[in-house]
């Protein structure tokens, strides 16, 4: 599904990255867990397009990704929920929905996909025509959520889906990644949240200063002393 | 107090005001999706008269009868004069666009003098010469039209940035250019498409006032001042701002004219101006810009 090779990348002078390696197979929930600036993000930008590579290769379904513009992912099926959740504040809920289904292959199926976003979240349907600014944090995941679903996109991508979030809606965020993941899609989640990020994933890569330092099955991952001293104080 | 003139200053204002306004609203759409002030919005109102003298030799007609040709000879004249300048430094900062917006403004004015020459050329009409009498006031039924037309033109705009897919990926745009790449949104066309709109508008403007002002590049200077004054007035990237500060700006500028003296209507704009950012430094409706 998604293959990234020997990754290099950084800006100006300074890398970011070093001889990145991982793969997403298909209906697998994958999880990069790293600490602030080990760069996840850098790793997520360059999926969507948006930083260059030095060296490596980043194939998707057999095809070289970065080779096409950011604003082809979507059309390939590739959903981006970006960091702080990417909701567009001034247009109405329903917008963003519209929006979610912008790639023309994707416009005749808008009615639906809204009608099972509401199913899902009934409370998008009540608000769907105030501003998507003014719903809480906790709504404003769901509705980042339901537009990317809007293409029943074959992979998705999350950055940080539990930054700025309670605990308890942070939680919700997870039961829901899980739900969605049922339906046979891709995700790759970039997260500090180690609990909650290894819980939902099958496999999980940790990246420390821009190396993968560890990589497995996400119990034994959870199970691993250094893990849990590094990142969970125990 | 002469009443009677008060108030048929207020009217005369209040309607070439609405030519402000039309220009204002483009200037505002323009950078309300690409944070670009197009200073040049009063060269392109300069050319939008040329096309209408052009087009009104060609054809003979009536100048409102040639809006849909001045419509596609401005969105043809736009698009090669964006690609050529605007276009090649699109994702600069923002000093880049105010140098290249200004130096635009004065290229395509001295463009128009080398293309038609300096001396004032008229669109002759027959509706110039009609006006509306309402009790003791004279209303010009070209001012009329005008002000009839930005009305029509601004509520399009804002049907179109509200209820069709293109309005709302500029308005998505507008908020996160990054954000809209990912959902599938070419932001670049949306750029193109929003200054095309600016100066489709600015090119409407023009039209609208051929029966009032002579076709000259002179022209440019009375529209490139009172119109970026109207925006910033109505709060910058608000286009209900930019509609009555237009209004507010036409007004003060006549009255003052009248009043006191024709020689300093352009002094009393920027005093107002000055007034207005003082007490409001955001504009009379203005939010604030928010980036990102």
């Amino acid at each position: 599904m998604l293959k990234i090779d020997n990754l290099s990348a950084g800006y100006g002078d300074m890398q970011v990255l070093y001889d990145i390696s991982l793969h997403v197979d298909e209906g697998e929930v994958v999880s990069i867990i790293g600490s602030n600036g080990a760069g996840k993000t850098t790793l997520l930008k360059i999926l969507s397009g948006f930083v260059p590579i030095k060296a490596g290769t980043v194939l998707y379904q057999g095809e070289d990704l970065l080779k096409q513009k950011p604003r082809k992912r979507a059309e390939m099926g590739i959903a981006h929920i970006p960091q702080g959740r990417g909701i567009l504040g001034t247009l109405t809920v329903k917008e963003n929905l519209i929006m979610g289904a912008y790639p023309k292959a994707y416009r005749h199926t808008a009615e639906e996909g809204m009608e099972r976003a509401f199913q899902l979240f009934p409370i998008l349907g009540e608000r769907q025509n105030q501003m998507a600014g003014s719903l809480s944090g906790g709504q404003q995941q769901m509705l980042a959520i339901s537009r990317s679903l809007m293409i029943q996109p074959k992979l998705l991508l999350l950055d940080e889906p539990s930054l700025g979030l309670a605990p308890i809606v942070v939680e919700e965020m997870f039961e829901l990644i899980a739900k969605v993941a049922e339906d046979n899609m891709s995700i790759l989640i970039v997260e500090q949240n180690l609990h909650q990020a290894l819980g939902v994933a099958n496999r999980a890569y940790v990246i420390e200063t821009g190396k993968v330092v560890l990589e497995g099955n996400s119990k034994e991952l959870l199970a691993n002393e250094d893990i849990q001293r590094a990142y969970l104080g125990v | 107090m002469n009443y009677w003139l008060f108030f048929q200053t207020l009217i005369n204002g209040l309607l070439l005001g609405g030519v402000y306004s039309l220009i204002g609203v483009g200037i505002t759409l323009v950078f309300g999706v690409m944070k670009i002030v197009n200073f040049a919005a009063g060269a392109y109102l300069v050319w939008g008269m040329y096309f209408t003298w052009v087009w009104h030799q060609v054809t003979g007609w009536e100048a409102y009868a040639l809006i849909p040709l001045v419509i596609i000879s401005m969105i043809i004249f736009g698009y090669i004069t964006f690609k050529l300048t605007i276009r090649q430094v699109l994702g600069s900062d923002f000093t880049t666009f105010i140098l290249i917006t200004v130096g635009l403004s004065f290229f395509l004015q001295n463009l128009s003098e080398v293309v038609f020459g300096t001396s004032p050329l008229a669109v002759t009409s027959a509706t110039a010469l009609y006006s509306l009498r309402l009790g003791t006031f004279v209303i010009s039924v070209p001012r009329i039209i005008a002000f009839g037309g930005m009305l029509i033109f601004v509520a399009g705009i804002g049907i179109l940035l509200n209820k069709t897919l293109l309005g709302r990926a500029m308005r998505a745009t507008a908020e996160n250019a990054e954000v809209s790449q990912m959902l599938g949104i070419n932001t670049e066309k949306t750029f193109t498409i929003a200054f095309l709109f600016g100066i489709v508008m600015a090119g409407i403007a023009g039209l609208l006032v051929t029966p009032l002002f002579f076709v000259s590049a002179n022209v440019a200077e009375t529209f490139r001042l009172a119109p970026l004054v109207a925006v910033v007035l109505g709060g910058l990237g608000n286009i209900k701002g930019a509609l009555i500060g237009g209004m507010l700006v036409g007004v003060i500028e006549g009255l003052v004219s009248t009043f006191i003296s024709a020689d300093i209507g352009v002094a009393a704009i920027c005093i107002l101006f000055l007034i207005v950012v003082y007490l409001f430094p955001l504009g009379l409706f203005g939010k604030g810009a928010r980036k990102a």
